[in-house]
């Protein structure tokens, strides 16, 4: 098959397998992944700040989340003698900001089942499915907790630009650019055969992988006998890969 | 992974920074105009009010804020290529040719969302916050995968005519 046709191949099977998976979670899975999620952050959440007199996350009546994280502060008040202690800082967000944080299983699904499949394609989609949750879980906490150092620190009354800067940057990461990515890198640790693929790590790429460090012909000869040698062991032992 | 991991931070710090994101501002608004004149030009109908796109029957628009703009995804294909081993000459054309198609893509998302947000705000809600930005992700990864097997195959051939 022409090098071509294999990522053309590949982007239509996991298009429609994309279309298809983030259709069923956004009509099915989403209240029960939403539900699991705010249960189990719950849990890591009072677990990895402590808890305080309420809960981490709880669901308002409208269905927006309720964080409520400790802190340990003390904060000045401002022209007043004095100063007020901050035991926990609570905010809501809508309903839509947790959902990109769930969005990265159907994700991970439609890039695993449109890789090459061989036997353990259930076992690398219960791992990475697993994988992804965790570190989405792991995604959503590190950005409440950013949220709230981002709100402490704005309480200083002159916050410096480079502050606000690294909030801003790492708030961008953890809420935009983390969960839209995860599942690609995830996909991509578990599908060997789609990241040697991509990489160009192929039977009929490795042949002829450039030696520059070879100096001499008799050296580079050894070497190209030895990848010779490889590539025949390897076509006899796996599968072909296009 | 290092190097990859290094230049998104990078990338990404850079877009944050005062003169960058006046630049992304720039950007973003010739994307609309791109967007409104091809919609004109296949016999659509729109408006643009700097960076909205607004339907001119309706009180329906769409702004094209950070992120956007296909700026995210192109720093992460720049920082995959400049973390692949490659010459100089191929990466840049990788940037140019990637970038171009990136954009093209972009493009269309943005024109899908004018419409889509038209017909319904809970589908706009859905392809804009979550499909989209996949499927641009995706195509990314595949322009990456393209441009990597041109890559090899160009090593093979310089190998070969040794």
């Amino acid at each position: 098959m022409p090098a071509g046709r294999v990522p053309a191949r590949f982007l239509l099977r996991a298009s429609a397998a994309l279309v298809l998976l983030s259709a069923v979670w956004w009509a099915v899975l989403l209240k029960p992944l939403l539900f699991s999620f705010r249960q189990i952050g719950d849990f890591a959440g009072s677990v990895a700040f402590g808890r305080a007199s309420c809960d981490f996350i709880s669901e308002t009546p409208s269905g927006d989340w309720n964080i409520c994280i400790p802190v340990d502060g003390v904060r000045a008040n401002q022209g007043r003698p004095g100063s007020s202690r901050i035991n926990s800082i609570e905010f809501e967000i809508a309903r839509s900001g947790p959902l990109v944080f769930t969005f990265g299983l159907p994700v991970c699904w439609a890039l695993l089942l449109a890789a090459r499949q061989n036997r353990t394609w259930l076992r690398r989609l219960v791992l990475g499915s697993g994988v992804t949750a965790l570190l989405e879980l792991v995604l959503l906490l590190a950005f409440l907790r950013t949220y709230v150092s981002a709100v402490q620190a704005q309480s200083v009354p002159t916050p410096d630009a480079m502050t606000k800067w690294f909030f801003d940057f790492s708030l961008y990461l953890e809420a935009s650019v983390g969960p839209v990515v995860t599942p690609f890198l995830v996909a991509l640790v578990f599908q060997r055969e789609l990241r040697d693929q991509i990489l160009g790590r192929t039977e009929a790429n490795n042949w002829g992988l450039p030696s520059t460090d070879m100096k001499t012909d008799g050296r580079q000869e050894t070497a190209q006998r030895l990848s010779r040698q490889r590539h025949k062991s390897r076509s006899a032992n796996t599968r072909g890969v296009a | 992974m290092i190097l990859f991991a290094g230049c998104i931070l990078a990338g990404f710090g850079l877009l944050f920074t005062p003169p960058v994101q006046s630049a992304d501002a720039g950007f973003s608004q010739a994307l609309v105009k791109i967007s409104h004149a091809l919609i004109v030009r296949c016999g659509g109908h729109a408006l643009v009010e700097g960076p909205v796109l607004r339907a001119p029957t309706g009180s329906f628009g769409v702004e094209m804020k950070d992120g956007c703009n296909g700026a995210n995804v192109t720093i992460l294909l720049i920082s995959a290529m400049l973390a692949f081993p490659a010459s100089w000459k191929l990466r840049a054309l990788g940037f140019l040719g990637g970038s171009l198609i990136i954009q093209s893509l972009n493009i269309v998302r943005f024109i899908s969302l004018f419409y889509i947000g038209q017909y319904s705000l809970f589908w706009f809600d859905f392809a804009h916050g979550y499909f989209w930005e996949s499927l641009l992700l995706l195509d990314t990864m595949v322009v990456f995968w393209v441009w990597a097997n041109r890559v090899c195959r160009a090593g093979n051939a310089a190998n070969a005519s040794r």
